[in-house]
């Protein structure tokens, strides 16, 4: 809301107050000035001169030349056809480069039928004093030549941008603002004297029906003829226009002008143009429609408020009149209405129609009841000043206004304690009378009074005001919430402890980030066809949640998996020349509520864990917490040794970091099927504790180039938290370290290419016969010349150590011998 | 033998020591340590000699001639070990003169890092956790009653506007989801299932359906609220002002301003002083010259809230703040551009340390 200094100082005298100390004063009270743009009438040089001598134009009769002292040594010279430049007239001029705003002219000088001419005389209007454009100024006090009009005749102006809350639909009108302004600076409201006495009245046979008194709680018509339309007196045109609103004709000017003053939305129809002499207030019959004022066609929705006359409705009530009965220069007899709507209706139907006017703004928020016919009456006197030509006779109104106003608004009192407005706000004990005197600044009347408690009674503007605690902030608004002293909070009562979740997901960061992984975040939706080109046509990730108002179609639901995002990621760092990173990110995935039973994406089954919720038979979506992570795998050359991301890396990254942790993961190699965009034969699901944790692996070559990833394919991985976390473990038995010298001995052996080193270690760990075998280390592999093709060669270091003697070779070459035995039956091995 | 002439051997292998010792102290030399050891200590050397003639030395001088051998004998394996000691010194420095490594030389440290936000957020939990505060956390797809309407927003109030509300399709009944416009669906789905007193802080993503150059459509915001007996005002601007102090330091200044959000009664807005010009500057890009920042909305929790959620109103007051965590991590950082903090680029996002100088910003 844009507020013109000028206009509010109508209202209230704030000429000692600077425009930062209206701001300030309008901020802390909650009506936040958002800026203040400082507005002159002219721009440039418009100063104030004196006419040495005037010359009739050679060519021109109409023309003079005149001689002119603007201060400087030499005169300068002006050709004007104003009959009032006269030798020794004061007046104002306007210099080259110098801009009028009122007629958004910049001045320019040049020749006038080949004589020069330096600037122009201006108006009274155009210097931006007065509303007289009929001749140049005079001025008869002899102001010095040479001065800026705008410094002179204090001609600026400022426009304040408010920001209001929608609580406070009072304060949509300069009144409204004034108010609030009086209150706390401790000023009186200077409210315009509305009288009609001056006019003639007649009698305008014109009815009002108003058959949804529910949803119209008063409505209001005057009726006035005699009224000429035309262009609005600048000083109207001016206020309008600076406030933001577009001028029409002078009509429908004073419409918007009563408007802004007052904050009661305001119609005008053309009478001529009503079909009958009878408006109601009705709701909207099936398949009727109506052209409103922006030209638009619009069908009614059954129910919908309408204003109608004889045989259609002519305005969407509260929201947009009709084109049909507009007011225009013909007209001249008009019908005002000023009404109260229900906030609910005229919110429905300006969503509906997507009209969002300065009327519906207001309704929306609730208008005072109480003044609405005062505002009706403003509007006739306001036409009768300014609808009207200069030696016409004065319009005449209606002597009969119709106010429909059945029940009177409620009056809401509130009891009021001030020991409770103490303890809310925190200050010191408050006397009766001081919070009776602040709450009476703005309008809240005490009734009645006994101990700790006033009864007060809420202004019909307040609608914002029902309980207590809300007169409990209006003390608090004269009070300032800065004067309240700062208070810590006492130690700590009761106990809610925190989820360990919490903590653990912190850690879980840390630890990925001090493993070379750099967080990044996304928005929680992606696109329906990038996660297309990731799952095939039976994924449960097609079980996805779609965004009704995506912003884009690449945001249009919300990710069932973070490995889109990943992808996405991965392809933005790519994009500008990173390589060798490692990303990763925690979030939340979603899907709908449905059954999963396969082994990492029934993750989501147990998932609203993660918030407490009691309300069980709420049926919502499936949430769970996910971190997911990608990698390049390009290799870099580096004068030490080449740079490699690989599968093994980033496995070892993972279990590093879940160990530190308290998880100890495996990787197993089945049903590797419910995540297809990952290569078959380089990729596992991850588990700990026996269950699926998640999976890691390179993406797909296919899904590689449904992504338009070129070069290496990136390593993947995605767990999930709660899962992770479930499966931390006990602290384990704690060994001594032995020390008893180990003995070690060298296992090579020959075994089928297809069977993994996961198998001949389960054999190290199950033989039977174990006892002191510690650990061991595969250090060689080998596949290629001297072996057969179907085969490799593995070599491992055994290391054989007991916790209470020292070994003999007899009983290592025992134990040996166990598990060279148990690998040729077990896993086929050849030894050579 | 006489003791004058053992004295005279004894003089006389005392003089070559000496001698030897000089020449060695020369150029000190494992080697030559060695071969000294082995003409002095050695089977064949000096003092297996001097040994030898003791034999021959009369029974009562014995004593005082073998004493007089081994004072020397002792005298020489005590220089000789050092010069043992010192030899091997000798070898290890000039060895090391040699080894010389290009110490400028790095091996590629491939370095992680937490998300700027993940940071700040951090900080944030570590100062409300010192305060007692726990994390709580609600869903992301949430329902009217607790994004909306038990937070005090009825259907068709236009304070519904200050919230642009992104929606779900819901496969399965009528009920609308959306994405929640705010954490404080925090507050309600703890309070359904809590009795206070509560001390709670819940960081999370929101989202509002607003894509411009400060504001995204997903972002982060942090929640507070406290119910307890005889909290006041007064307390939450303790709070605040502990907080937003040992974030940014003690100069940092806040100001409370009334305002509105449905959820709150009396409602403020807090405004911090500006990190970047301390509202020295009347042409502060982002201050605007002002010298405040708008950091979030704050105010007592709405007794239509606690009734909502059965709690009594009687004994119970609270307070409750939302404020924009990706903006505060912006200021903490001097950050200009909020779209940076998505785009995921690891060389950005690697810039930003945990602890900086505080005074810097204030």
């Amino acid at each position: 809301m844009l507020v013109l200094r000028s206009w509010l100082q109508e209202y209230v005298d704030i000429q000692k107050l600077s425009d930062a100390d209206i701001s300030e004063t309008l901020t802390g009270l909650g009506l936040e000035v958002e800026g203040v743009e400082q507005s002159t009438p002219t721009k440039g040089d418009v100063v104030t001169c004196l006419i040495e001598s005037v010359e009739q134009h050679p060519d021109a009769d109409k023309l003079f030349v005149c001689q002119v002292n603007i201060g400087k040594d030499e005169p300068i010279q002006i050709v004007t056809n104003s009959k009032s430049a006269k030798t020794g007239v004061c007046t104002a001029v306007a210099l080259h480069g110098s801009y009028i705003g009122c007629h958004e002219l910049k001045i320019k000088k040049g020749k006038m039928r080949g004589v020069v001419s330096q600037g122009m005389f201006c108006s009274d209007l155009q210097i931006g004093r007065g509303s007289d454009d009929s001749d140049i100024v005079i001025f008869t006090d002899a102001p010095k030549p040479g001065m800026h009009t705008v410094e002179h005749f204090h001609l600026k102006d400022s426009v304040f941008e408010l920001s209001i809350t929608p609580n406070r639909g009072d304060c949509l009108s300069y009144i409204g603002l004034a108010r609030e302004i009086v209150a706390k600076k401790k000023l009186v409201l200077k409210s315009p004297k509305i009288s009609l006495d001056h006019l003639e009245t007649y009698q305008a046979a014109f009815e009002a029906d108003n058959q949804v008194a529910d949803l119209c709680p008063r409505f209001s018509l005057s009726v006035v003829k005699g009224i000429k339309v035309g262009e609005t007196p600048i000083w109207m045109k001016n206020r309008l226009e600076k406030s933001g609103v577009r001028s029409i004709n002078s009509a429908v000017d004073v419409t918007n002008y009563v408007l802004l003053e007052r904050g009661q939305p305001i119609h005008a129809y053309d009478r001529s143009k009503l079909s009958g002499s009878k408006l109601t207030v009705r709701q909207a019959k099936q398949d009727e429609q109506i052209q409103t004022l922006d030209g638009e066609d619009r069908k009614l929705l059954d129910g919908q408020l309408v204003i109608a006359n004889a045989d259609k409705p002519v305005a969407l009530a509260g929201v947009m009149g009709g084109s049909s009965t507009q007011v225009d220069d013909q007209t001249i007899e008009v019908v005002i209405e000023a009404a109260c709507f229900d906030p609910v209706s005229i919110r429905k139907a300006s969503k509906h129609f997507a009209l969002h006017s300065d009327s519906s703004h207001r309704f929306e928020r609730g208008v005072d009841l109480e003044n609405v016919m005062e505002s009706n009456k403003r509007v006739v006197q306001l036409l009768a000043q300014v609808a009207t030509e200069n030696n016409d006779p004065l319009p005449s109104v209606c002597g009969h206004p119709i106010d429909h106003y059945p029940v009177k608004a409620k009056q809401i009192k509130i009891a009021v304690r001030p020991s409770f407005v103490s303890s809310v706000l925190g200050i010191p004990f408050l006397r009766q009378e001081s919070v009776e005197n602040d709450l009476a600044r703005l309008g809240i009347n005490t009734l009645d009074k006994a101990d700790d408690r006033l009864l007060v009674e809420v202004p019909s503007w307040r609608n914002d005001l029902n309980i207590e605690v809300d007169i409990v902030e209006e003390f608090g608004r004269m009070f300032g919430l800065n004067s309240i002293p700062s208070k810590f909070l006492a130690t700590k009562s009761g106990s809610n402890f925190e989820n360990p979740l919490v903590k653990f997901t912190e850690n879980l960061r840390s630890q990925f980030a001090s493993s070379g992984f750099h967080e990044v975040f996304s928005y929680s939706f992606i696109g329906e066809a990038a996660l297309q080109k990731l799952v095939n046509e039976k994924s449960v990730l097609l079980n996805y949640l779609k965004v009704k108002n995506p912003i884009s179609d690449d945001t249009n639901i919300l990710q069932p998996t973070l490995m889109v995002n990943m992808i996405t990621k991965f392809l933005a760092n790519k994009n500008l020349s990173q390589s060798n990173f490692k990303l990763f990110e925690v979030a939340r995935c979603f899907l709908k509520p449905i059954e999963i039973g396969l082994a990492y994406w029934d993750a989501y089954q147990d998932s609203n864990t993660l918030f407490t919720s009691k309300a069980t038979s709420e049926s919502r979506p499936l949430e769970r917490l996910s971190i997911a992570g990608i990698v390049d795998a390009t290799e870099m050359a580096h004068w030490q040794s080449k740079q490699k991301h690989d599968f093994y890396s980033l496995k070892s990254d993972i279990s590093k970091v879940l160990s530190s942790l308290g998880i100890h993961t495996s990787v197993s190699i089945e049903g590797v099927t419910d995540t297809e965009w990952l290569h078959p034969g380089k990729s596992a699901l991850i588990k700990a504790a026996g269950t699926v944790i998640g999976y890691i692996g390179e993406l797909h070559p296919a899904t590689c180039a449904s992504f338009d990833i070129k070069g290496q394919a990136p390593l993947v991985f995605e767990l999930d938290v709660q899962r992770i976390f479930g499966s931390a473990g006990r602290v384990a038995t704690k060994n001594r370290v032995s020390g008893f010298p180990p003995s070690r001995r060298d296992l090579g052996f020959l075994l089928e290419k297809a069977v993994p080193c996961g198998d001949v270690e389960k054999v190290l760990t199950g033989y039977k016969q174990r006892k002191n075998l510690k650990s061991w280390r595969l250090f060689d592999i080998y596949e290629g010349d001297n072996i057969p093709e179907d085969k490799k060669s593995m070599t491992f270091e055994l290391v054989f150590q007991s916790s209470d003697k020292t070994l003999k070779d007899k009983e290592v070459d025992r134990e040996f011998d166990f598990i060279i035995s148990a690998l040729k039956n077990e896993l086929a091995v050849e030894f050579r | 033998m006489s003791l004058e002439t053992i004295q005279k051997k004894i003089d006389e292998v005392k003089t070559v020591f000496e001698s030897s010792l000089n020449n060695l102290k020369a150029n000190i030399d494992v080697h030559a340590v060695d071969e000294m050891r082995i003409q002095f200590l050695g089977k064949k050397g000096h003092f297996s000699s001097l040994m030898s003639s003791l034999k021959d030395v009369s029974g009562e001088q014995k004593p005082e001639a073998g004493k007089l051998i081994n004072d020397l004998r002792q005298h020489v394996t005590k220089h000789i070990e050092d010069f043992k000691k010192d030899a091997k010194l000798a070898e290890i420095n000039q060895k090391v003169q040699h080894e010389k490594i290009d110490i400028t030389l790095d091996t590629p440290s491939l370095n992680g890092s937490l998300h700027p936000v993940s940071l700040l957020k951090n900080k944030c939990l570590e100062i409300f956790r010192q305060m007692g505060f726990v994390v709580g956390e609600g869903p992301e797809v949430d329902f009217d009653f607790y994004n909306f309407s038990a937070l005090n927003i009825p259907a068709d109030h236009p304070a519904r506007d200050m919230q642009d509300t992104f929606y779900v399709e819901n496969t399965v009944d009528d009920e609308h989801w959306y994405l929640r416009t705010h954490t404080s669906n925090v507050q309600i789905h703890t309070m359904l299932n809590e009795p206070p007193p509560l001390r709670i802080i819940a960081p999370g993503r929101t989202y509002r359906v607003d894509n411009d150059p400060t504001h995204t459509p997903m972002f982060h915001q942090i929640e507070g609220f406290v119910v307890d007996e005889g909290i006041s005002f007064a307390h939450l601007k303790g709070t605040i002002e502990y907080w937003i102090k040992a974030l940014f330091g003690d100069k940092a200044k806040t100001r409370f301003r009334p305002s509105f959000f449905p959820f709150v009664e009396p409602g403020a807005e807090l405004d911090m002083s500006c990190v970047i010009c301390s509202g020295k500057d009347t042409s502060c890009r982002v201050c605007k010259g002002t010298g405040w920042l708008e950091i979030g909305g704050c105010g007592m929790i709405h007794p239509n809230i606690f009734t909502t959620v059965n709690y009594n109103t009687d004994h119970y007051s609270g307070f409750a703040f939302g404020f924009g965590l990706d903006r505060m991590a912006m200021l903490y950082y001097g950050l200009d551009d909020l779209r940076l903090l998505f785009d995921g680029i690891q060389s950005y996002l690697s810039q930003f340390p945990i602890y900086i100088a505080k005074d810097r910003t204030c």
